[in-house]
């Protein structure tokens, strides 16, 4: 028992090290890591996601590789502490300089990464900062309610408004995006706080009752993304998922076109034959 | 003694984590109808119902109502038998490919139905453990499948033992998609509308308004005539969508299979449900527990008065004549299968009927232009015909909100003012003002909503009453009367309302 200290704190920095190790493997990492099929394989699909990544990895390198010479140092300690019995022990009153030193060094640590991330920060919350293009012409609105994501689109060739109009487009958990263009979404919360959380795009951002908070994003590669609601919203929390569909600008304005045709269904077959009732 | 109650508390704790994590056996909750019947008759319905349709854990295929419920059927053919010793057998078969059918992995066979359909074993050959009597169907079960060897195991023992004649016979295997509906209800919908489809999930009393009751075979949102039950299309339809304005979310990510299972599901939830009540109204007009008393009664004063105590007789008593009434009557509710079959007949086929295609109402006449002219009329047509319910403005305030509204059953006055629908809730007129459309937005949604009314709520059907032609000016100028509010017409609105949505965020 005479180690077991010492091996009690040199335990850890050895499962830390397992753990970054096996967890892409595992699947533990950014979703579709470890994933041969996955459309991701862990990669952000939005360029600002890929910033964001890189500051993960940055704080994960730091605070990682202190917290294994951390608890190194103070195995060793406890190791030599146990080995050398009988040694009287050495009796300081302080050391003025380590103690600066100990101030300055996590100071200068926290200053730099408060530092490192105002750009990131910058480009994913600022408004003034968002792609002008993207601003212009939001591309949907988003309202989440227990327990379902409704959307909102302008008509084909209109802008999105504050209030509803006559010949918005509607869909319910089912938001389709235009690929390699800024596309800014419009956030509300019809009852209580919800999140918007689309993981693979790294994307998380409150939906609060009474405020309209735009997004922006980027998705570079076309395909279907989930979308989550990561606020604890009620007893049907976990029903609220739903899909992203990015796909070609084209495709995305066909959809469109498609899902004017589909509301603008009377039921009478028209000219053409078509009866988009039965679909 | 520290010890034993060391070991007691350690026994108890084990007996807790052992038999407390398992959980209860699920079971269907009888109409409350039912329970005001007098017993002897309750138990005739109660297992009525329980042989046409089981239990949540072992759900039975209905034969009868085949067609009207697609319980998932898969075709398969014996290719030869393997003896396993003690004379049971296990039967290699292969299933035939079509489109609907499920690849065989991905089915859980265990307690699926087996049907014979040709050979000595469909002639109506003796099977141990049930009698197929074309009513019941998981009279034969299946015990498992392996996949890989195509080795089909049955629960019941084959007898006779199957001879070599026999390879080549066909047979179904039915309820796969009854059996996963199961699951998957369970899953996504029990806890609001309830392990018998009674809108009474655990999750039901924090909703309003409250989650459908399927019991009374009555939907509100649906393609169909008013009185007519809804297609296929129709359920599948709203569990996809959902209903904006309630709290029936949006299912849009199941795939396709699991949404047609659970709309079997419901499908057959509701027909159990309208089943049990109609065999309560054959029976309580003479078997209800207070019809019955005073039946009893009047018999019991008759047979008093005609009494003569020297005939040496014994003296009638209620309990007498009471027990001589079921025995005498027991006809009456002993072979329900037989009494109820115009009932049941008639439930296969309005179910039926709506899956044909001409079941669908279609406007005989395009939409009307959306002009000035065509809102002007359609306002004329509102304020005559709408306004008393849904108010002057469409706010759903007409009124009749006020007035005191007869129950249709007991032809009484509700106790407090305002509209009530079929299951007894106080419902509001729909507040057009909020642009919201519960049972889709689409013009021909609208349409079917005025032309048919909603069934089981006072919202009347239109057609005959409103040509269709001025139906589609009523629909122009309910779309626009959200826009109304804010002093504009529709048109210029969204020209005036030029801030765009990109306001600063306050956070």
């Amino acid at each position: 028992m005479r180690y077991f200290w010492a091996a009690f704190f040199m335990f850890w920095p050895i499962v830390a090290i397992v753990l970054f190790a096996i967890s892409p493997a595992m699947n533990w990492w950014f979703p579709g890591a470890g994933d041969p099929d996955s459309l991701t394989k862990g990669q952000s699909m939005t360029p600002l996601g890929v910033d964001i990544d890189n500051l993960f990895y940055l704080i994960l390198i730091i605070t990682g590789v202190v917290f294994v010479l951390t608890q190194v140092a103070l195995g060793y300690v406890l190791f030599r502490g146990a080995r050398d019995q009988g040694q009287k022990a050495l009796f300081t009153h302080g050391n003025h300089a380590l103690e600066v030193m100990w101030v300055i060094v996590p100071t200068g640590i926290l200053l730099f990464i408060s530092w490192i991330q105002l750009d990131v920060w910058k480009k994913f919350r600022v408004t003034s900062s968002f792609p002008q293009a993207a601003v212009e012409a939001p591309v949907a609105e988003v309202t989440a309610r227990q327990f379902e994501w409704r959307i909102r689109y302008p008509a084909p060739g209109k802008k999105l408004q504050l209030n509803p109009q006559p010949d918005d487009l509607y869909t319910v958990n089912d938001l389709h995006l235009p690929t390699n263009r800024p596309v800014l979404i419009q956030l509300r919360s019809g009852d209580v706080q919800h999140s918007f959380f689309a993981p693979e795009l790294r994307m998380k951002q409150d939906a609060v009752p009474g405020q309209v908070i735009p997004i922006w994003f980027e998705v570079t590669q076309a395909g279907h993304y989930q979308l989550l609601c990561a606020e604890l919203c009620g007893w049907g929390h976990y029903k609220m998922k739903a899909r992203i569909v990015a796909e070609p600008l084209t495709s995305f304005q066909q959809y469109l076109h498609d899902l004017q045709q589909e509301q603008n269904d009377d039921g009478v077959p028209d000219e053409k034959g078509s009866d988009a009732a039965d679909e | 003694m520290v010890r034993i109650l060391q070991l007691s508390l350690f026994l108890l704790v084990a007996a807790v984590a052992i038999s407390g994590c398992a959980p209860p056996d699920p079971s269907f909750a009888s109409n409350a109808k039912t329970d005001l019947l007098v017993a002897e008759v309750r138990e005739a319905v109660k297992q009525e119902i329980d042989d046409k349709f089981g239990t949540p854990s072992h759900p039975v295929a209905w034969l009868r109502m085949g067609g009207a419920v697609d319980y998932g059927t898969m075709v398969g053919k014996v290719e030869g038998f393997v003896e396993d010793g003690d004379g049971t057998y296990r039967l290699e078969v292969s299933f035939e490919e079509n489109d609907g059918a499920p690849s065989p992995d991905q089915v859980e066979f265990a307690g699926l139905g087996l049907v014979w359909k040709s050979g000595a074993y469909a002639n109506g050959s003796q099977i141990d453990g049930g009698q197929r009597d074309g009513e019941r169907l998981f009279a034969l079960q299946v015990a498992s499948f392996d996949v890989e060897t195509s080795l089909l195991t049955l629960r019941q023992r084959m007898e006779p033992p199957p001879a070599s004649g026999e390879t080549g016979d066909t047979f179904e295997i039915v309820g796969y998609k009854l059996a996963s509906g199961r699951q998957l209800y369970a899953t996504h919908c029990q806890h609001c509308h309830g392990t018998s489809g009674d809108g009474n999930g655990p999750t039901a009393k924090y909703l309003n308004p409250r989650p459908r009751d399927y019991r009374l075979g009555k939907f509100k949102f649906k393609s169909t005539i008013r009185e007519d039950r809804p297609s296929n299309d129709d359920l599948e339809r709203i569990i996809r969508k959902g209903i904006p304005g309630t709290y029936m979310p949006s299912f849009l990510l199941l795939e396709d299979g699991e949404l047609d299972a659970i709309v079997e599901y419901v499908k057959w939830l509701a027909i159990r449900g309208e089943y049990e009540l109609q065999l309560v109204n054959l029976m309580s007009g003479d078997f209800a527990e207070a019809a019955f008393d005073e039946r009893v009664e009047t018999s019991l004063e008759k047979q008093l008065k005609q009494f003569d105590s020297s005939s040496g007789q014994e003296k009638p008593t209620r309990k007498i004549v009471r027990q001589q009434f079921l025995t005498d009557e027991s006809r009456d509710f002993a072979h329900l299968a037989e009494l109820a079959i115009d009932e049941s007949e008639f439930l296969r086929d309005v179910w039926l009927k709506v899956q044909a295609a001409d079941s669908e109402v279609l406007p005989p006449v395009a939409r009307t232009p959306d002009t000035h002219e065509s809102r002007a009329k359609g306002l004329k047509l509102f304020m005559k015909n709408c306004a008393a319910c849904h108010g002057a403005t469409g706010r759903g305030d007409g009124v009749q909100v006020e007035d005191y509204m007869v129950d249709a059953e007991t032809r009484e006055k509700f106790a407090e003012p305002g509209l009530f629908d079929d299951w007894g809730h106080l419902i509001k007129p729909r507040d057009l003002t909020r642009g919201i459309y519960r049972g889709g937005r689409r013009p021909v949604d609208l349409y079917r909503r005025v032309h048919e009314g909603i069934n089981g709520t006072p919202m009347m059907p239109f057609k005959g009453k409103i040509p269709d032609a001025e139906i589609w000016d009523l629909v122009n100028y309910v779309y626009h009367i959200p826009f109304e509010s804010r002093g504009e017409s529709a048109k210029t609105s969204s020209a005036k309302h030029g801030h765009t949505a990109t306001s600063t965020p306050s956070n």
